[in-house]
């Protein structure tokens, strides 16, 4: 049974005949507690009867002297002298009076002042996830609502910076999982597979969203790859009018050209990007190749914002470059992406480069028939740019390494088979990217002969030139590092064009950060910058977090891959998703 | 209770008892006005062990303050965890798990029994039978023992948390408390003839320190000290943890001098060891879970729990404000609601017996608080 | 006194209860709280250990990747123990070793 909590409320003047009242009962007296509640103190009178507690609440102000109760319950002067040796409250009549005995102070005021405010705690832990994310997603905050099952709010909150779930959830290279705290035992939460999921689960068709009102002014997009896509959305919805031009027939820009369909199935990406297009209400036309900003201007525009991207290979530099069966991955992946055709590349395929584009280069070699295709690179394996799962794949899938060789020259060979000489190297003194630059080893050439080369070493950023803005030497854009503001009044920029070739992650945080650049200087408010919430987030219970293992997304089993472009990761299933989701050690906790 | 002074041709005596006295285990400053070999009056002055508790509680995380809460007192630490934690469960609305709930009972009838064997051992010392004090202490280190093997610590258990429990028992760890609990009860049932029948230690307890059962009502007297005089009162018949499911009856007896005190807590603790006996075997047909809950939010609001300690009956009063840090925490100790009916108790008897008396009513003065104001370093 | 006979005759004829400390050293039980060591090879400075510590014996500087602990504040209650996710803090049960003097102990990780 439990005991039952009775509370009555008294003032000075009723106080008397309420314990009156009570010791007629019969009641056991228990104590009294005093707090300091600015203007007055509350006094609470405690009595039991019967397994019942009895509470009298009294307000009193400060400066009055409650009247003392020992007349009644002579056992209550232990409480009541520690009262008033705590707070310098004089009771009326207490006897016995062995106040000052009990706690000798020098200091006048009452000693027990309530709390000043809240405390704030000692400080706040953030989330590596969080923290690492180029666009400052709330990482541990949709990781959480999708172990409580939340899908919906989950979406939401990737939304309010990242406008793309489904495409990142399939392309990006996760640097939130590279700095997950259970990293060090190699089981990373699987954040970009969660992201993944939720998108699909939730449904790519365009939501309900409230628009600013209308502002009046328009903003040209020039550009519709990831960079250009996230800002036109973010300044549709800040109630701007965006139009969004493009050379490509759709949208997407290397999202489009540049990643193979079995990473990326090109109608999720469509449906995604109209989904977007449609929220924001923003204007696209394709085919239109922008070469100079003034006409642009004299269309009525407002602002521009250019995210033309690095879409020209870069050159090897040796003799005989040229040869017909020498292709850049660039060119290979727009052939089979923009004009759906599936090259011939032969048996044996050389590919030069160690980044992600080199695995996308191999890969999609052996889907279009090659028996055996090679991936040459110039450093050792540790030094490899491209994503170790990337690296893990190109050889789940048979893909075979020569590490630590460099191309001197093209040996002239057949119409249809070419002959490239290599130079083997070796490990020398860091360069400035940190990493060993390798240096040729003298007399050691030797000549491999391929039915194609496919060069993958990296992109060039190729602005034109009528659009008038300052470039540094390698032909970036320059720019404001804040406001992102070219050197041209009202022309704004940044994606690939800006930072070089990039990830899609890191285009889309420049694209939300000059979408609030672009909003301020058109008279708003500009964007919320992204932080962590402050609200209760409880930590997750060791004993149960510690003993969970980590579920792998599932893939198309090995030997079926290479047979089709058909996507190679496929999505989580409700249950794995909940449990993977679980598993977070919650560092954002805040209990 | 202020002195008076009687015929003005005798004078009276004063002798201070205390604090530093070698039978009191704590500080307490007794005055007595004796004339010639008899107590007239008796003047009490407490608040020699100020530790600002209930003002560091403030400056604490609420889940912090089990650990400060914990050492109050140092014999009955867990029960002052339990309390508090109840108090706090009791503002957000927790469930606490079942198993949890017996191994609370379990840990608290330890901590009882450890107290009731040390209080045997220290009245006995009181009145000078140093080979019962050594006995008692000696069946005392199975305690012990079973502390340090179920909780961590011999004394301070630090295993209750706001939500459940931190520890569990089970496996052979419990049949090893069975077993422990089997051979301790024989034990002491071998010093019952003592207790009972022994002519030095009746003479020395019996018709001393009478408190009437009105009286005891009256002055607010708890836990042993009341139920030693007739009062039936034991918080533990409210059925809080998991009491109501095992079943209480309190033990009670009509006399009222020390002689039913001692009497009294004698029982109780074979009261206790069948407690855990029974205890253990519910939790062994229970199937495994849980031992804790976390919280969902901030404790906001105000709540009242109380728990029988080996003493009495132990009170808190919490409130918390919406934030993390709670706004005021009170503790009401049983020694303290037992110092008025100690001092009710001792006019008339001699000086011989003021150490009997004072050891009956079980002084842990370390648990009565006062409050300084404590910068937290 | 006569009840309590054939206690006390027993007891002068058995062997003692206690043991002569500090001669003979009491193991404590392995269940037993003692005290404490962090493992650097494991710490990954995410400070949950210093949240969580009552007595604040625990300070931890991620910037410069040393741990502060202090044994005299300790109260040996193992929340740390029990809460860091990496299990870069091990505990021990045996007691703490008495000193005179009042040390701080600094953690680093070393050197690779």
């Amino acid at each position: 049974m439990k005991a039952k909590v009775v509370l009555d409320v008294a003032d000075k003047a009723t106080l008397i005949p309420k314990i009156y009242e009570i010791a007629a009962l019969n009641a056991r007296f228990i104590t009294i507690t005093c707090s300091d509640l600015g203007e007055f103190f509350e006094l609470v009178y405690f009595f039991e009867k019967d397994s019942d507690i009895i509470g009298v609440r009294a307000r009193i102000k400060k400066g009055e002297s409650p009247p003392s109760i020992t007349s009644i319950y002579p056992c209550a002067f232990l409480a009541e002298n520690e009262i008033k040796d705590m707070f310098k409250l004089d009771f009326a009549g207490l006897n016995p009076d062995v106040g000052g005995v009990l706690l000798r102070t020098s200091e006048t005021e009452t000693l027990l002042k309530p709390t000043t405010g809240i405390q704030p705690p000692l400080f706040r832990a953030t989330a590596k996830c969080f923290e690492n994310c180029p666009a400052k997603v709330d990482v541990p905050r949709y990781v959480r609502y999708i172990s409580e099952g939340k899908f919906k709010e989950a979406l939401e909150t990737i939304l309010e910076t990242n406008p793309l779930p489904a495409i990142c959830g399939r392309v990006c290279f996760a640097p939130c999982e590279e700095a997950c705290r259970q990293a060090k035992k190699e089981e990373p939460i699987s954040i970009r597979a969660l992201k993944r999921f939720v998108a699909d689960i939730v449904g790519i068709s365009p939501r309900e969203v409230t628009r600013n009102k209308p502002t009046g002014k328009r903003v040209a997009v020039v550009g519709a790859g990831p960079a250009g896509i996230t800002a036109a959305y973010y300044l549709g919805l800040l109630g701007h009018s965006v139009t969004v031009f493009d050379e490509l027939p759709k949208p997407g820009g290397m999202m489009f050209v540049g990643i193979p369909k079995y990473r990326l199935p090109k109608d999720v990406m469509w449906a995604e990007i109209e989904a977007r297009f449609k929220e924001a209400n923003v204007e696209f036309r394709p085919n239109v190749r922008v070469e100079d900003l003034d006409d642009v201007f004299n269309q009525g525009f407002d602002a521009i914002f250019v995210a033309t991207g690095a879409h020209k290979g870069a050159k090897l530099g040796i003799e005989g470059e040229d040869h017909p069966r020498v292709m850049d991955v660039l060119d290979l992946l727009r052939e089979v992406n923009l004009h759906n055709k599936h090259p011939r590349v032969g048996d044996k395929v050389l590919v030069i480069g160690g980044g992600n584009s080199a695995m996308d280069a191999a890969r999609v070699s052996l889907r279009l028939g090659a028996r055996e295709v090679w991936v040459y690179y110039r450093r050792t394996r540790k030094e490899m740019p491209a994503t170790p799962s990337e690296v893990k794949a190109a050889e789940a899938e048979g893909v075979k390494f020569e590490f630590l060789v460099a191309p001197s020259r093209i040996v002239d060979g057949r119409e249809d088979k070419v002959r490239i000489e290599f130079i083997r190297m070796r490990l020398g003194a860091p360069d400035a990217s940190g990493r060993a630059h390798p240096e040729p080893i003298p007399g050691s050439e030797f000549i491999v002969e391929a039915d194609t080369v496919i060069k993958a070493i990296g992109q060039v950023v190729v602005v034109p030139q009528g659009f008038k803005l300052n470039l540094d030497k390698r032909g970036r854009i320059i720019t404001n590092p804040d406001t992102l503001e070219t050197s041209r009044p009202s022309v704004f920029a940044g994606g690939d064009a800006v930072l070089g070739p990039s990830s899609v992650i890191e285009s889309i945080a420049t694209g939300r950060k000059a979408a609030s650049a672009i909003d301020k200087y058109l008279g708003g408010s500009g964007l919320p910058e992204p932080t962590l919430k402050l609200e209760y987030v409880p930590k997750a219970i060791p004993e149960v977090v510690l003993e969970m293992k980590k579920i792998h997304p599932p893939e198309l089993p090995v030997e079926s891959r290479i047979k089709s472009f058909d996507e190679v990761e496929l999505c989580y299933s409700k249950e794995d998703a909940i449990k993977e989701a679980s598993r977070c050690w919650r560092c954002d906790w805040y209990e | 209770m202020s002195s008076s002074t009687g015929q003005s041709q005798r004078k009276y005596t004063v002798l201070p008892f205390g604090p530093q006295h070698p039978v009191l285990p704590e500080p307490i400053q007794l005055r007595f006005t004796c004339d010639e070999e008899k107590v007239i009056d008796v003047g009490v002055n407490i608040g020699y062990v100020h530790r600002g508790i209930e003002r560091a509680c403030e400056l604490n995380d609420y889940r912090r303050n089990v650990y400060l809460c914990e050492r109050v007192c140092g014999i009955c630490n867990f029960m002052h965890a339990l309390c508090y934690c109840r108090a706090v469960e009791e503002i957000l609305d927790l469930k606490v798990p079942d198993r949890a709930r017996y191994l609370r009972v379990i840990w608290a009838e330890l901590n009882r029994l450890e107290s009731h064997l040390l209080w045997l051992g220290l009245f006995a010392d009181a009145m000078g039978f140093e080979s019962l004090f050594m006995q008692f202490w000696r069946e005392r280190e199975l305690v012990m023992d079973m502390q340090e093997k179920t909780g961590g610590n011999r004394v301070i258990i630090s295993t209750c948390v706001v939500g459940g429990v931190r520890r569990d028992i089970k496996g052979t760890l419990a049949d090893e408390m069975e077993q422990s609990m089997i051979k301790l009860r024989e034990k002491v049932k071998k010093l019952e003839p003592v207790i009972l029948k022994d002519p030095s230690f009746k003479a020395r307890a019996v018709g001393k320190g009478y408190l009437s059962k009105d009286l005891a009502i009256k002055l607010g007297a708890v836990g042993p000290t009341a139920r030693g005089s007739g009062v039936e009162k034991d918080v533990r018949m409210t059925g809080y943890e998991a009491y109501g499911e095992l079943g209480f009856e309190p033990v009670v007896e009509k006399d009222g001098d020390c002689y039913a005190r001692a009497l009294v807590r004698f029982y109780e603790v074979l009261q206790s060891i069948d407690l855990i006996l029974k205890a253990l075997k519910v939790l062994k047909s229970m199937p495994d879970g849980p031992i804790k809950v976390k919280p969902e939010r901030w404790p906001e609001g105000e709540a009242i729990a109380r728990v029988e300690q080996p003493r009495g009956e132990l009170f808190y009063y919490v409130k918390g404000n919406g934030t993390p840090y709670l706004e005021r925490v009170k503790i009401r100790t049983p020694t303290l609601a037992n110092i008025p009916p100690l001092l009710a108790m001792l006019p008339g008897c001699e000086i011989a017996d003021i150490p009997v008396i004072v050891m009956s009513i079980d002084p842990c003065i370390a648990c009565t608080e006062r409050i300084e104001y404590v910068r937290r370093g | 006194m006569p009840q309590m006979l054939p206690a006390i005759v027993k007891n002068l004829f058995s062997k003692p209860f206690t043991v002569k400390h500090p001669y003979v050293r009491r193991v404590p039980f392995p269940e037993h709280r003692g005290f404490i060591t962090f493992d650097m090879t494991k710490c990954d400075f995410c400070r949950d250990c210093e949240r969580f510590c009552p007595p604040a014996a625990i300070k931890v500087d991620p910037d410069a990747k040393v741990i502060t602990y202090e044994p005299f504040r300790c109260i040996y209650c193992h929340l740390c123990v029990e809460n860091c996710l990496q299990r870069a803090i091990k505990a021990d049960y045996n007691y703490t070793a008495p000193s005179y003097v009042k040390e701080v102990k600094y953690y680093k990780p070393e050197q690779q």
